[in-house]
């Protein structure tokens, strides 16, 4: 695993700009970045990433049988108990799941480390799954790259046939009303579902109606299935929360996704499988002092918010945020490996059942936040 | 290879956005009114207030439904909606709705033959310059005599849809995406 610098395209602005990837920059700062690339081997992908993602993917979706069938669980992962029985139904239907990110801590040689699991409202998907793709097209075109370059990414390809097999003629797409980054997420998966034959439409989460037993869009049509870029957590304490249970509509992510956007299942995944060379030893947080060499994160959380980090010198470093009103984890450090002065997280894509992508993001901090950017890679030996 | 064959974009990229032509169906002629008195500049009084009137319950029936001010707000603008008379809120458990802004009279135009159904107009907060009706459909960015396709501004009831019950916590917190 290398990092190697290398010239932007002069074009890819003018490419971003046509291709609807409108959030490229955000607030003045690059957060695509193509001004280097990561070179990892095929072993390395294979089998430190992929056979790895794959494993994970496994053992988490094995816990959510355990989670469901226990009310200890369910509340430790502070799910609201008028909507267990939901997430539970969810479960026993299989109702059918799109898609996760898992981040790992990895450096190209030490096992990778799961530090999370982005199971319910991942992004970095257009810039993973596309624009990444087109960066590496173009690079092997101009020779800027080895020949013969790949890269980890049947990210679009298994969405395609993923879409194909929900077994839904029509799919709804929101997103929240003022964020281009989750627009662009969600535009790009109604895209890859209509390239699959689906019948698509697009409404913003605040506009969604209901009633007569039925969640409406904005022009009153009936949502029979949808994909919501916006988290259960929240869905679950607004006012519409209590209606979903008895409504026909089929949401993606399934409500059982909850458990596994939980950063309470860390804890839960190191108490069943204890000294797993991927996994880093977890518990819920006591409330006691945070040790050196931990890291304390909120059960819900997202982009490093209300993340501390408490580093082996003594060295503490904290990231405010507006999740300080849960109940927390916490994880040993597996500090991000530092390239060039960046601290570097592999984003690892997960489709259905099957793991096929990967996304790397950068950032100047230890604790990775919406400010990081995006990196492409290739696979090259 | 370990990446996709081919990626493709049919929705995000608009090479050449596809245009397809109207129907047959003849615009016919209506009128936009801000206001009675707008009207009776150009018709008897007592025809616009019965017009007006008109418009008024056919907003009860019609117009969006929100679950709360804020979310009604917006999408109509501060101070332009309005939780509709106690009756209607009894029965309805309470929803807000905008206020009309203007109404567009079809009937009294053409001694009652004219299929455009007279019927309440709004105007939203990112195109304020715009009437629209309940569905949303654009009339006309001014007042005056407009052409409008009759199927186009169909009344069609709001029925029972509640909006704004998504959503809250987005406001609150400004990150959701992971």
């Amino acid at each position: 695993m290398k990092r190697i610098t290398i010239e932007e395209r002069p074009w890819w602005q003018e490419q971003a700009r046509d291709l609807g990837f409108r959030f490229h920059t955000i607030d003045g700062e690059k957060y695509w970045d193509e001004s280097a690339y990561y070179q990892f081997s095929l072993k390395q992908v294979e089998n430190d990433i992929e056979d790895v993602t794959q494993e994970l993917h496994e053992l988490a979706m094995a816990l959510v049988d355990e989670v469901v069938a226990s009310e200890q669980k369910l509340e430790q992962l502070c799910i609201p108990e008028r909507h267990w029985d939901l997430v539970a139904t969810s479960w026993r239907q299989r109702q059918p799941h799109l898609y996760g990110r898992m981040d790992f801590s990895y450096d190209g040689a030490a096992p990778a480390k799961l530090l999370e699991l982005n199971y319910d409202t991942p992004t970095s998907l257009y810039e993973s799954g596309f624009f990444q793709w087109l960066w590496l097209e173009d690079a092997i075109k101009h020779d800027m790259v080895p020949k013969g370059s790949d890269q980890f990414n049947s990210l679009q390809e298994q969405l395609q046939s993923r879409f194909g097999e929900l077994g839904v003629e029509r799919l709804h797409f929101a997103s929240v009303q003022n964020s281009d980054e989750d627009l662009g997420t969600v535009r790009y998966l109604q895209d890859i579902a209509s390239q699959a034959s689906l019948a698509t439409r697009y409404v913003p989460m605040e506009q969604i109606g209901f009633g007569d037993g039925h969640f409406w869009d904005r022009e009153d049509q009936a949502i029979d299935a949808i994909f919501k870029l916006y988290p259960w957590e929240f869905m679950l304490a607004e006012e519409f929360g209590d209606l979903i249970a008895d409504s026909q509509t089929l949401w993606l992510e399934p409500p059982w996704k909850i458990i596994l956007a939980n950063k309470g299942i860390l804890p839960l995944l190191w108490q069943a499988h204890k000294g797993h060379p991927n996994l880093l030893e977890a518990h819920f947080d006591d409330g006691s002092a945070l040790g050196r060499g931990w890291v304390k994160k909120p059960i819900f959380s997202r982009e490093g918010a209300n993340v501390e980090l408490y580093l082996p010198d003594g060295q503490r470093l904290a990231e405010p945020g507006p999740y300080d009103d849960g109940r927390f984890i916490r994880q040993a450090l597996a500090p991000l490996p530092a390239f060039a002065g960046n601290h570097t997280l592999v984003g690892s894509w997960v489709v259905g059942d099957v793991a096929c992508g990967m996304g790397i993001r950068e950032d100047s901090s230890l604790i990775t936040k919406d400010s990081a950017r995006f990196v492409p890679h290739i696979i090259s030996e | 290879m370990k990446r996709s064959k081919k990626v493709a974009l049919t929705l995000m990229a608009p090479i050449s956005a596809l245009y397809i032509a109207g129907c047959s169906e003849p615009p016919v002629d209506a009128s936009v009114y801000k206001s009675v008195e707008q009207c009776a500049q150009f018709h008897d009084r007592a025809q616009c207030e019965s017009q007006f009137q008109q418009a008024k319950q056919v907003a009860e029936q019609t117009a969006p439904r929100y679950t709360s001010l804020q979310a009604c707000e917006q999408d109509f603008g501060a101070g332009n909606c309005a939780v509709p008379g106690q009756q209607q809120y009894q029965q309805s458990g309470g929803f807000f709705m905008p206020m009309m802004m203007g109404f567009m009279a079809g009937q009294m135009l053409s001694g009652g033959r004219n299929p455009v159904q007279t019927q309440p107009l709004y105007r939203s907060k990112d195109d304020p310059n715009t009437y629209r009706t309940a569905q949303n459909v654009p009339v006309s960015r001014g007042e005056g005599p407009v052409k409008v396709r009759p199927s186009d501004v169909k009344v069609a009831p709001a029925g029972v849809v509640r909006r704004g019950g998504f959503g809250a916590q987005a406001a609150r917190r400004t990150s959701f995406g992971g």
